[in-house]
């Protein structure tokens, strides 16, 4: 082998290395660098801040949730920073990249539950890690806000945490509203065959398989006619879209997201598919999506039937708008769906905290049970959320459908769920899946 | 499983003929940067897992080119050079170390640039989601072929891949340069005893091939979204086309594109599951049976 | 001289990882030991391939996973013991190892490798797929229970933190000794003839691939047990675990922390722990960092932290790089 190493000429012929002294020296390094390194828990210290620790992934496709993550916990540290901090102390956020490996989310969750410094954690990452995070949460009995629309992350009780809040929406609540609005439509349009197309993960399976399941409620004569599901992150759907057109459905149903529906929609629109059916499409609705296809397209493509996911202006509130309005001038650009979600999960935070008079822990969890805030995703007059407390599941917020149009808000006839229906919906499928 | 609905569609010309152009597309993509791999690894031995990032480069150039001059014409011309440069620069200062090493640091080090080059483009381009338009000349309705709808820019990439195809043929078995890279390949301490500076034939060899990765991106482009990240898989689906057509091929290569390209298409009807599988099933069949693919030169 | 100073290096360091608990009882610290010790198995198992008999085998994980995931869906569906568990994901490993080795070996250089990553994505695929078993992408989500271990006449609960660091400790250390003894047998030594040069360890009359196909199996039978230590860890199992990306982490830690010696892939482990920790803390691009790291590495030195060590060793005393 080719030594090209640097090694010194000069040797002074220092006294035979052994290998205990090499055991010693690197025992001796090892320690010194832990407690040099970040690794090290701090020491106590009066009067500290109140830290946030978040991580999740920051890098690859769904940087995006990372990114804006981390910024909706600035935004709502440094307005809380300017008025004093929460119960006098002021808030420092940290940020660990995971690199969408769950074993670094639970290394993570029990490194910051273990150090002591950091005093509630936040965790933005995949499907997967989040139910990592579930698990790490009844292990070490604390308190963590996870992200991920998976159902069983809280409907199943095996899976269930008491110490675990999912802050995201629920593909659940998603496919009840989606697939009873799809199912009116479907009625007054005559549309009986439907095609339905997502990444092929849990996320694009189960919210697929809740939309069917309502639409077929509320209108019988549906009939699925095919189903497609690319791999995640897919460049290339021209495959599936042939297909679909080889089906020719009277509608489909997307339940892409990000990417995926950007990319889509570009080729579908190369296919002149948009014009062959009607589409219901999941998560259009979406800053980012939006941006992209307006500078592909030109503008964006009207027409679509969508969910509302999250938009400045949608919903249409003064929370909502104040939001925005602080978000653009804090960081230039919009909100988006995750950044919208964190930052209700940390107003949550704060009233809880606010509520309990401390940061300790069990405190918390108590107080958050089944509290209501303001919040920029809340419905009602007083646009708010609810973090039910019987299974720390986000409920009230803002879903509905509508069409898509060229122009800002890009969708128009929305009309929103009502909260009764859909937990009523929620409950016969609790129920069937034997959750209940 | 569907095999009905694949026959059916078999059956019906118009069907037919959609899938076979959307193989047909996607296997030109995936041909010009395969072709470009094979080249590296055929000429140079080097086993390339950052040539996806290449494709990458070449799709944000010309999101960029596009954006600044609303010229998709303009950055047919200047991507190509700007990620041909790149490679230049990445094989003299980079690859050239580790030509004839293990192949775990050749493995290593291409996968280390990969890491470079993922977050480069993040950190110049952003995390989020960029899109380039489809070219003013395309924005029309697709053409109707047998009552089977083919949009026009796909016209484009299978032209081009057509062109790229046979330029490279004519090159690499026509020219001088294309009979000194083919000996390279075979003997290059002949080659270089006969006067030909290697060094800078290996060189222009990587040039090349990063050129092909860069132009399928390119091409590419105004198709999908960009994201960073989006190199990777395109890597590993192109070391698949270039183990299954045989490394020193074109035609190989070519070859393998159209069957990855032709069991996506169609897989996708008859066996909706599963179609990842069946490329990988392939590639295992290729590599157990006949490991010098479809037909490449046999292996060390 | 030399077999007593090997040994008592050996005694050293399990008697520092034994008391390791005492001097640094912070859950902290034995949690982040758990994880180096789980990756260490996995980087010094793969080095057996890697570093020892020139073989780059990049679907390794594909063994991580099976062990991870045979553990934890016998652990849910089955009232098979912990042990018992994790035997038959070696069992299971070891199939897989001697049905892919056998092909794999048939090749080299680089289409050994790729072949080897092709089939660790049929793992991937199967996991991802086989829903009923697996929970696809989203994994087993519902907990690894971890019955308690009945030894003649103890009963042992690995679920405490602290007892499931001495279980750790006390397989992996096995292992490591294990493969310690395997590697300084004349086994071993043929090993390293044969990544020195293939093709004369045949003309002086080596089986070479037989002994390529024994020591895929005995490697993916320990990267196996990391695996289902792992899934016990961190109580699930995730795809993420089958995901080629996962294999390059081993590569890493060898490159970091040396191919040719033995302690390379620990100290690898050890110090890729610190990279990744401190790098995520400090920026965003995390992952540029680690590429250039790993860049340099290769155009300056290919040796790894413990190589340069013993080469200083080298050139000042006695001793030979093994």
């Amino acid at each position: 082998m080719r030594q090209k190493g640097k090694e010194s000429n000069n040797g002074k012929g220092e006294a035979l290395f052994t290998r205990r002294d090499f055991v010693k020296t690197s025992l001796a390094g090892a320690t010194a660098l832990m407690i040099g390194s970040p690794l090290m828990p701090s020491k106590a210290k009066a009067e500290k801040p109140i830290k946030l620790g978040l991580f999740g992934v920051c890098s690859g496709a769904s940087a995006m949730a990372g990114e804006h993550a981390l910024k909706a916990a600035q935004l709502w540290a440094e307005e809380l920073n300017s008025k004093g901090g929460l119960l006098g102390r002021q808030i420092e956020v940290t940020q660990r990249d995971t690199s969408n490996k769950p074993e670094e989310a639970v290394r993570f969750a029990r490194e910051f539950a273990a150090s002591g410094d950091v005093d509630f954690i936040f965790a933005h990452g995949s499907s997967a890690e989040a139910f990592a995070i579930a698990s790490a949460s009844k292990e070490l009995k604390r308190l963590m806000f996870a992200s991920s629309e998976a159902v069983d992350l809280t409907a199943d009780p095996k899976v269930r945490s008491p110490y675990c809040v999912r802050i995201t929406y629920n593909s659940l609540f998603t496919g009840i509203v989606q697939g009873k609005f799809a199912a009116k439509i479907s009625k007054e349009l005559g549309l009986t065959r439907w095609y339905t197309i997502a990444g092929d993960y849990a996320f694009g399976r189960d919210s697929v398989n809740y939309f069917i399941e309502f639409l077929k409620k509320d209108n019988p004569k549906v009939e699925v006619v095919g189903q497609a599901w690319p791999k995640l992150f897919e460049p290339d759907f021209t495959p599936q879209i042939t297909a679909i057109l080889g089906a020719k459905p009277h509608a489909v149903y997307s339940a892409h997201f990000a990417g995926d529906v950007i990319t889509f929609i570009k080729q579908g629109m190369m296919y002149g598919l948009f014009e062959k059916s009607k589409f219901v499409m999941k998560d259009v609705i979406n800053y980012e999506v939006i941006n992209a296809l307006i500078q592909s397209l030109g503008k964006f493509p009207a027409g679509l039937y969508a969910g509302t996911q999250y938009l400045n202006g949608i919903p249409d509130t003064k929370a909502n708008q104040d939001f925005n309005n602080a978000f653009l001038k804090r960081f230039g650009i919009y909100p988006i769906v995750y950044s919208a979600n964190f930052y209700t999960g940390l107003l949550l935070l704060e009233e809880a905290v606010k509520k309990a008079k401390t940061t300790e822990n069990e405190a918390v969890i108590r107080a958050i049970k089944d509290l209501s805030i303001k919040a920029p995703i809340g419905t009602g007059s007083n646009s708010m959320v609810t973090m039910r407390g019987r299974d720390n599941q986000l409920i009230n917020y803002a879903v509905g459908c509508g069409v898509t149009m060229s122009e800002a808000p890009y969708l128009k006839n929305i009309v929103y769920a009502s909260w009764d229906e859909i937990m009523k919906d929620e409950n016969t499928w609790m129920k069937n899946k034997g959750y209940l | 499983m569907n095999i009905m609905g694949l026959l059916d569609c078999i059956g019906n010309l118009s069907c037919l003929l959609t899938h076979l152009t959307s193989a047909v597309v996607i296997a030109m993509i995936l041909f010009l940067v395969a072709s470009g791999l094979s080249l590296i690894f055929g000429v140079l031995g080097i086993g390339n897992f950052a040539h996806g990032s290449l494709y990458m480069i070449g799709a944000y150039i010309t999101y960029t080119v596009v954006s600044k001059s609303g010229n998709f014409w303009l950055a047919l011309i200047l991507a190509p050079i700007g990620v041909g440069f790149l490679g230049l620069v990445v094989e003299r200062f980079l690859i050239r170390r580790i030509y004839g090493s293990a192949h775990v640091y050749q493995f290593l080090l291409t996968f280390g640039l990969l890491l470079v080059l993922d977050d480069v483009v993040r950190f110049v381009w952003g995390f989020d989601f960029k899109s380039v338009p489809t070219p003013k000349f395309f924005q029309r309705p697709p053409i109707f072929f047998f009552g089977s709808p083919i949009p026009l820019y796909y016209v484009f990439i299978i032209i081009m891949g057509i062109l790229v195809a046979l330029g490279l043929w004519i090159i690499l078995s026509k020219t001088k340069f294309g009979k000194v890279v083919n000996a390279a390949a075979s003997d290059p301490d002949m080659v270089e005893c006969l006067g030909i500076n290697v060094r800078s034939l290996y060189t222009l060899v990587f040039a090349l091939g990063a050129l092909l990765a860069g132009f399928g991106g390119i091409l590419a482009s105004p198709m999908r979204s960009l994201s960073p990240g989006m190199g990777f898989p395109v890597t590993l689906e192109s070391m698949l086309v270039m183990v299954i057509g045989g490394v020193g091929s074109i035609g190989g290569v070519l070859i393998a594109s159209f069957l990855v390209g032709l069991l996506r298409s169609f897989g996708i009807l008859g066996f909706p599951d599963f179609e990842l599988f069946f490329v990988f099933f392939l590639v295992i069949a290729v590599l157990i049976f006949r490991p010098w693919g479809i037909s490449g030169r046999a292996l060390e | 001289m030399k077999r007593i100073r090997s040994y008592s290096f050996w005694i050293v360091s399990i008697g520092f990882l034994l008391v390791f608990p005492l001097v640094f009882p912070s859950l902290f610290y034995i949690n982040n030991m758990i994880e180096i010790l789980i990756n260490a198995l996995f980087g010094v198992s793969l080095n057996l391939l890697v570093g020892y008999t020139g073989l780059l085998s990049l679907g390794h994980n594909a063994f991580f996973a099976i062990g991870s995931y045979s553990a934890g869906v016998l652990l849910q569906q089955t009232s098979f013991s912990i042990p018992t568990s994790l035997f038959i994901g070696l069992i299971l490993s070891g199939m897989f190892a001697l049905f892919t080795g056998y092909f794999s070996t048939r090749l080299t250089k680089f289409y050994f490798a790729f072949l080897t990553l092709a089939f660790s994505q049929i793992i991937y695929i199967i996991v991802v797929k086989w829903v009923s078993m697996t929970g696809g992408y989203q994994g087993l989500t519902q907990g690894i229970p971890k019955p308690p271990i009945h030894l003649i006449a103890w009963s042992i609960d690995i679920a405490p933190r602290l007892n499931f660091y001495y279980f750790t400790v006390f397989l992996v250390c096995g292992s490591f000794i294990l493969c310690k003894m395997i590697v300084n047998s004349p086994f071993g030594w043929i090993l390293r003839c044969i990544r020195e040069s293939p093709l004369r360890a045949q003309f002086i009359g080596i089986n070479v691939r037989r002994y390529q196909i024994i020591i895929f199996v005995i490697a993916g039978i320990f990267c196996s047990l990391s695996g289902g230590l792992s899934s016990l860890n961190i109580n699930g199992c995730y795809p993420e675990h089958a995901d080629w990306l996962k294999g390059a982490d081993p590569i890493f830690m060898i490159l970091i922390g040396g191919m040719k010696n033995f302690l390379g892939p620990i100290v690898g482990a050890v110090v890729l722990l610190f990279i990744n920790t401190f790098l995520s803390s400090i920026t965003r691009f995390s992952a540029f960092f680690l590429g250039v790291i790993l860049i340099v590495l290769i155009i300056f030195t290919r040796m790894g932290i413990v190589d340069l060590f013993l080469l200083k060793k080298e050139t000042w005393g006695k001793g030979k790089l093994e």
